[in-house]
């Protein structure tokens, strides 16, 4: 039995997205794991998810992305969230290290938590 | 008489007739001179109504007495004046009586007189008149005799009716008054009067009319024929009830010589009392008895400050004393009645507690028999002479002392005798010992002047000498302990009644300290002054109101004015007033006295110089207020405070770039090492023939070609960043510009796209050729990566000039973006914008390292779906 039903990656490279799937699978973390290759993508897919669904109940969010970056991203869904019943919870999945992107993450409520690349079992265990 | 006469004739050189006339017309005799031939030479007023008694002829001068010409004449008178002509006799004595209605007699004389001086031989004949006894006794029915005594009196007789017009009056009229008889008849008596005593006469004549027979007396003043006013004297009785008379009888003389004799004895006794009763000093006359016959008012004033008893005349001046004083007072004035004029000093404190001197002065009376009669007491104030008196004994000493305090040497000198006298300061203050030779002492002190001024000290003392001129002189002294004293000597000479110098009287003073203080301060003043010409900084000193009053040249040259110019500058109109720093500045200095601080000032030519400021509010030693400001020109200062501005701008920038790149490449390299970490995380070390581990090493290579990458980007990077003074050369736009198109001309060709390039405004800068490579292949790459797929790319590079910068602009109708929302990115490293292509987000990042690192800058515009233009600002070099 899995941990939480859907979880959407936000992640534009490839080799992170497939340690992650795995990674999520094998820990039973989530039952279907949805990715999107940048922001404006991600933006698209929740946008045409039916109206009065869920939204998945946990976001892997990048940061540096082309076209749309992980910041946009957050901005964007701020315009769309009213449409769920209730609201992900969003994680920053990233190998950032400068301090402006901790305190930029705080602006954001919906924001949980900072987890540092690479995605661990530990790190998912930690999700409850 | 006639002795002493012709003595004083002798020595005061009068000539003799004129003598004579002069004589006998002081006297009432009546007399005619004559000469040798009987010509009548003079006579006078009495001699012709003598004559007039005898003769009906007229008495002449220059006509000759003949033996028919006098009628009723006795013989005798001719025969012995020919007797005394032909020196027959010296003098002869007759009578001759008139025997008229009255009888006459006249006693006559005749003299020989001679005057070798006037070449004058004659006679003089003397009538004297010998009637007025028998004249009395006569009884005075006679009318003629009244008419002669009348005629002959110097009175004027006058007879007026009852309305007081002239019936009479006697011909000494005309000798009083000029007018004839007959131009005073049937006048009125008020008539000539002068105006001021007509009421007085008006009243004495109504009284005269009512009181019979009573003799009433006025003194008036009456015009005389030249119209000359003069006192008279008349008499006047009322006889008009007498039948024989029935007239007023008035007789008048003329007293004009009296009243003026008068009037001046009462003015000046008027002038004496007025002086008398105005003088601060007290009179008090006694007489012999000692008592007090008369005093002033300042004597009455005064009295109770010397007296017990109030001044009074007719009582004792030993009642106004205290009874202890009467025995002093007695022998005093027994000196005085001797003919000694006595002083004496008496104190007294008035009420306000301050005492008063008075000096009193006795002295004796003289009548004119040379007896004393009398004493004069006069008393003065003499408290402020008492005083100075005191002072100038003390003199003496306070000048010893103020010598002493002011270290002042004294020295008198004869110059006829050379004798000298020297204060002991004197010998103190030049450090020469006191020697009892003078001749030997003033040569000695003569070695002892400085030899440069021993001339100009020997000049300045015989000229005061010679020409008792002051002097006022510094020389230089070389004292006895070997020091070399600056000495101020100021003298003056005395001189006797002939101008000649007797005494030369010099002070000493040693100012050497003080010249050398004054020395000192002028050295200062110098040193000052040459600060103040020389200085870097301005300098300005104004008054409260504005007023510029110096100013030194680094200000002038500093805001373009000349001195004189800037002299007749208000120092406001030098600021610039509606700048909120000038309002600081009035503030604080008002507050504290000074302020220190940057200011604008206005340069000649309009433009502001910007400046440091440093003014104090400072008084001078009559207490007038001036502000002394410095001021330095900052202009460089704010250059390279300007360019230090830039400059921290610029390193922090790089700093914050140099931030961002670190914190971008580590996390760029953390990616795929985490990527890593994860595939080995994943690895099957258990079954290696696991089939998601060939998948993993798949990634794992992959993996390690992006790590791989990111390294080789960031080293170019770092080249470029690290190594901004790359060598220049000429790079022409056209040439780099065709090496670059080789690379692009496929995709272009692939594209359908078209560039136009335009460099014949510029086509050659100083530049890397590598790096403008690069930077050309990035733009132009950019240009056809990001066409728009709705038409064929079209690029336009042009190149041109401003004043700083060569500009290329690259222009494409590509995508376009929102520059509002990738601005920041744009030009950030591994940002990238499109999804869907191969960029790695590096391009951008490293055009714009290339160009900066060079000095330049590059913008951008852009609009969605439209294109975007790129211009790159290189450099100009100098």
């Amino acid at each position: 039995m899995a941990k939480f039903t859907d979880v959407l990656l936000v992640e534009d490279d490839p080799i992170t997205i497939m340690v992650c799937d795995r990674i999520i699978k094998m820990s039973s973390f989530a039952e279907r794991v949805k990715s999107c290759e940048n922001g404006k993508v991600g933006i698209e897919y929740l946008s045409g998810l039916a109206a009065d669904c869920s939204a998945p109940t946990i976001i892997f969010l990048d940061i540096n992305m082309p076209v749309m970056n992980g910041w946009d991203f957050l901005e964007e869904f701020d315009k769309i969230k009213s449409r769920f019943k209730s609201l992900p919870r969003i994680y920053l999945l990233s190998s950032t290290v400068d301090p402006e992107d901790y305190k930029k993450a705080k602006k954001f409520t919906l924001v949980q938590d900072f987890i540092s690349k690479p995605l661990s079992k530990e790190a998912l265990q930690n999700i409850n | 008489m006639i002795n002493s006469l012709v003595d004083s004739m002798a020595s005061n050189n009068i000539s003799f007739l004129n003598f004579i006339e002069k004589l006998l017309s002081e006297t009432n005799t009546g007399w005619l001179v004559v000469d040798d031939n009987r010509k009548i030479i003079n006579f006078n007023g009495a001699y012709h109504q003598f004559h007039n008694l005898f003769n009906e002829s007229r008495l002449d001068i220059e006509t000759v007495l003949r033996d028919g010409d006098f009628k009723s004449f006795p013989d005798s008178f001719i025969s012995n004046l020919k007797r005394v002509l032909n020196r027959e006799t010296e003098k002869v004595k007759l009578q001759i009586d008139y025997l008229g209605s009255l009888t006459l007699s006249f006693s006559i004389s005749m003299v020989y007189i001679s005057s070798d001086e006037d070449n004058f031989e004659g006679a003089l004949i003397m009538v004297q008149k010998k009637e007025s006894r028998s004249a009395t006794t006569r009884k005075p029915e006679n009318e003629d005799f009244y008419k002669i005594l009348i005629n002959t009196s110097t009175s004027v007789y006058q007879l007026t009716d009852a309305a007081l017009v002239f019936t009479y009056t006697s011909g000494a009229i005309e000798e009083i008054l000029g007018y004839t008889a007959a131009e005073v008849l049937g006048k009125n008596a008020i008539e000539l009067v002068h105006p001021d005593d007509k009421e007085h006469v008006r009243d004495w004549l109504i009284n005269i009319r009512r009181q019979p027979e009573k003799l009433l007396t006025a003194e008036y003043r009456i015009k005389n024929k030249q119209g000359v006013y003069i006192w008279v004297e008349n008499n006047a009785r009322n006889m008009l009830s007498d039948a024989s008379i029935k007239a007023i009888v008035m007789s008048f003389r003329n007293i004009q010589t009296k009243k003026v004799a008068d009037d001046a004895l009462i003015h000046a006794e008027q002038r004496l009392s007025l002086l008398l009763n105005n003088t601060e000093e007290s009179f008090i006359l006694l007489n012999s008895r000692l008592r007090i016959v008369t005093y002033n008012k300042a004597a009455q004033e005064r009295s109770p400050f010397f007296y017990n008893v109030e001044l009074q005349s007719g009582i004792s001046v030993l009642d106004l004393i205290s009874k202890n004083e009467i025995a002093e007072y007695i022998s005093l004035f027994e000196q005085v009645f001797k003919g000694k004029e006595i002083e004496r000093e008496t104190k007294f404190v008035d009420a306000n507690k301050v005492a008063h001197v008075y000096s009193h002065t006795f002295r004796p009376l003289f009548n004119s028999q040379e007896d004393i009669h009398g004493v004069f007491i006069t008393s003065t104030e003499i408290t402020e002479r008492k005083k100075l008196t005191e002072e100038v004994a003390l003199h003496s000493d306070r000048l010893k002392t103020a010598q002493k305090i002011a270290r002042l040497g004294y020295v008198e000198f004869d110059p006829a005798t050379k004798n000298f006298f020297c204060s002991e300061l004197f010998y103190e203050i030049l450090g020469v010992p006191e020697l009892l030779d003078n001749c030997r002492q003033l040569s000695l002190l003569r070695n002892m002047v400085h030899p440069d001024d021993k001339e100009l000290v020997k000049k300045e003392i015989q000229d005061a000498i010679v020409h008792g001129k002051d002097f006022n002189l510094e020389f230089r002294f070389n004292s006895k302990d070997g020091l070399t004293k600056v000495i101020l000597a100021m003298g003056g000479s005395e001189k006797d009644e002939f101008g000649k110098t007797v005494k030369l009287r010099v002070t000493l003073q040693d100012i050497t300290d003080s010249k050398m203080a004054i020395l000192a301060l002028q050295t200062l003043e110098s040193k000052f002054k040459s600060l103040f010409e020389n200085s870097i900084d301005g300098v300005i000193l104004s008054k409260e109101d504005g007023d510029i009053v110096s100013a030194n040249p680094a200000v002038c040259k500093m805001l373009g004015y000349a001195h004189s110019e800037l002299i007749n500058v208000k120092s406001h109109d030098l600021l610039d007033i509606d700048s909120s720093l000038v309002a600081n500045m009035a503030q604080v200095q008002k507050d504290t006295g000074s302020y220190i601080g940057e200011l604008f000032l206005k340069h000649k030519k309009g433009y502001y110089v910007p400046v440091e400021v440093t003014s104090v509010l400072m008084k001078d030693g009559n207490g007038n207020c001036y502000l002394s400001t410095i001021i330095r020109d900052i202009t460089d200062k704010k250059k390279i405070e300007g360019e230090q501005k830039a400059l921290t701008e610029e390193l922090l920038k790089n700093n914050q770039d140099l931030q961002q790149f670190s914190f971008i490449t580590s996390h760029n390299l953390r990616a795929p090492v985490a990527n890593l970490l994860s595939l080995l995380s994943l690895y099957n070390k258990d079954n290696p023939l696991d089939e998601f581990n060939q998948l993993l090493i798949e990634k794992f290579e992959e993996a390690t070609q992006q790590l791989n990458q990111t390294l080789n980007d960031l080293v170019n990077v770092l080249v470029i960043k690290s190594n901004p003074n790359i060598e220049r050369e000429t790079v022409s736009f056209t040439d780099v510009f065709i090496e670059v198109k080789k690379n692009v001309d496929n995709l272009l060709y692939l594209q359908k796209g078209s560039i136009k390039a335009n460099f014949s405004q510029v086509d050659q800068i100083q530049y890397s050729r590598i790096h403008l490579e690069s930077i050309f292949l990035n733009m132009l790459s950019n240009a056809i990566r990001y066409s728009s797929p709705d038409r064929n790319p079209e690029i336009k590079i042009t190149s041109y000039k401003t004043e700083d910068w060569v500009i290329v602009e690259f222009e494409d109708n590509g995508l376009g973006m929102d520059l509002n929302r990738y601005r920041d990115r744009l030009f950030g490293l591994y940002q990238r914008f499109h999804g869907h292509k191969e960029g790695k987000g590096l391009g951008l990042y490293m055009t714009r390292s290339q160009v900066t690192a060079m000095g330049g800058k590059i913008e951008v515009e852009s609009e969605p779906g439209v294109g975007t233009k790129f211009k790159i600002f290189f450099k100009l070099q100098d």
